[in-house]
């Protein structure tokens, strides 16, 4: 099982705050209209609009990370 | 069937002007960062994709009615390559150029995440350079093109791209001035 979060990359952003209007679940706006990003692992019901925010960001600043949800047993010990 | 393919020729043509004129005005529009509650700016992104997609089904379709016609005989490679073709040089060299730099911004937006923005925003201005060219080579080579619809359907297509490129003139020095 993988899980994904979303992140952004503050230097390329530029405050189009499309991602905010297509996932207000996670993404909220502060007041300079830069995106405020919950960067919890996406519920499963999100990652399919979270894909599309990831796309349709102009700047390509914003991205799916995946990663294990859990470390897998060999890393953990 | 010869004259059903000369429909067919002049009516993708159209349409091919009219999407790709919709694409170039929604891509301005938001550049400017133009949006409405009930148009927010991810429904205006969603359509200048869509409408450039459509615009090349129709370009295809446009292209692969043009150089089967045994008529003109338009060989493939002038929809490509400018001055191979001697039918109406101007115009179809016109139509080979524009072709050829909106394969270069399809492809690049296609690719998008693997480009990275600065070259992908490079070579999605070529569209600028495309659309007028593109233009031309309809008013040049279109058969219609004195008829008084295709005459209001230009006039309809300019109008819309500068109204929506002065708005970008206008506003985005002062977005990117903040
Ligand atoms: C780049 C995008 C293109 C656009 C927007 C476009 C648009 C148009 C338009 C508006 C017309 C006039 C239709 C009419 O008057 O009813 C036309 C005609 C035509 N186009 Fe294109 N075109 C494009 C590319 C091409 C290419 C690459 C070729 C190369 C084979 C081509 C070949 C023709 C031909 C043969 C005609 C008919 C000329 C005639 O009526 O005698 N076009 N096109
Ligand atoms: S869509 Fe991209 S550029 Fe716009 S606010 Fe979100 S992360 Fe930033």
């Amino acid at each position: 099982m993988r899980s994904e979060r979303l992140i952004v990359d503050m230097i390329s952003c530029s405050a189009h705050g499309m991602c905010a209007e297509l996932l207000p679940e996670r993404v909220s706006l502060d007041d300079w209209g830069y995106p405020v990003i919950d960067a919890a692992p996406l519920d499963p019901e999100l990652v399919g609009l979270a894909r599309i925010a990831v796309q349709s960001c102009p700047k390509l600043a914003l991205r799916l990370q995946r990663e294990p949800a859990r470390a897998p047993a060999r890393a953990r010990r | 069937m010869l004259v059903l393919q000369y429909y067919v020729i002049r009516a993708t043509g159209t349409m091919t002007l009219i999407l790709f004129t919709a694409t170039v005005t929604l891509g301005l529009l938001n550049r400017s960062r133009v949006a409405t509650d009930r148009w927010p700016r991810f429904v205006i992104d969603r359509i200048h994709r869509n409408a450039s997609l459509l615009a090349a089904a129709f370009l295809a379709v446009h292209i692969l009615s043009a150089v089967t016609d045994s008529f003109i005989a338009i060989p493939l490679t002038a929809a490509f390559i400018p001055l191979v073709h001697t039918y109406s040089t101007l115009g179809i060299s016109a139509a080979a150029v524009a072709c050829d730099l909106l394969l270069a911004v399809l492809i690049s937006s296609l690719v998008k995440g693997r480009l990275g923005y600065g070259s992908w925003r490079a070579i999605h201005w070529l569209a600028y350079a495309a659309w007028p060219v593109a233009l031309l080579h309809g008013i040049g080579n279109g058969i219609d093109r004195a008829t008084p619809w295709m005459i209001l359907i230009d006039l309809i297509c300019v109008g819309s791209v500068l109204s929506a490129l002065a708005l970008r003139l206008l506003t985005v020095p002062r977005l990117e001035a903040v």
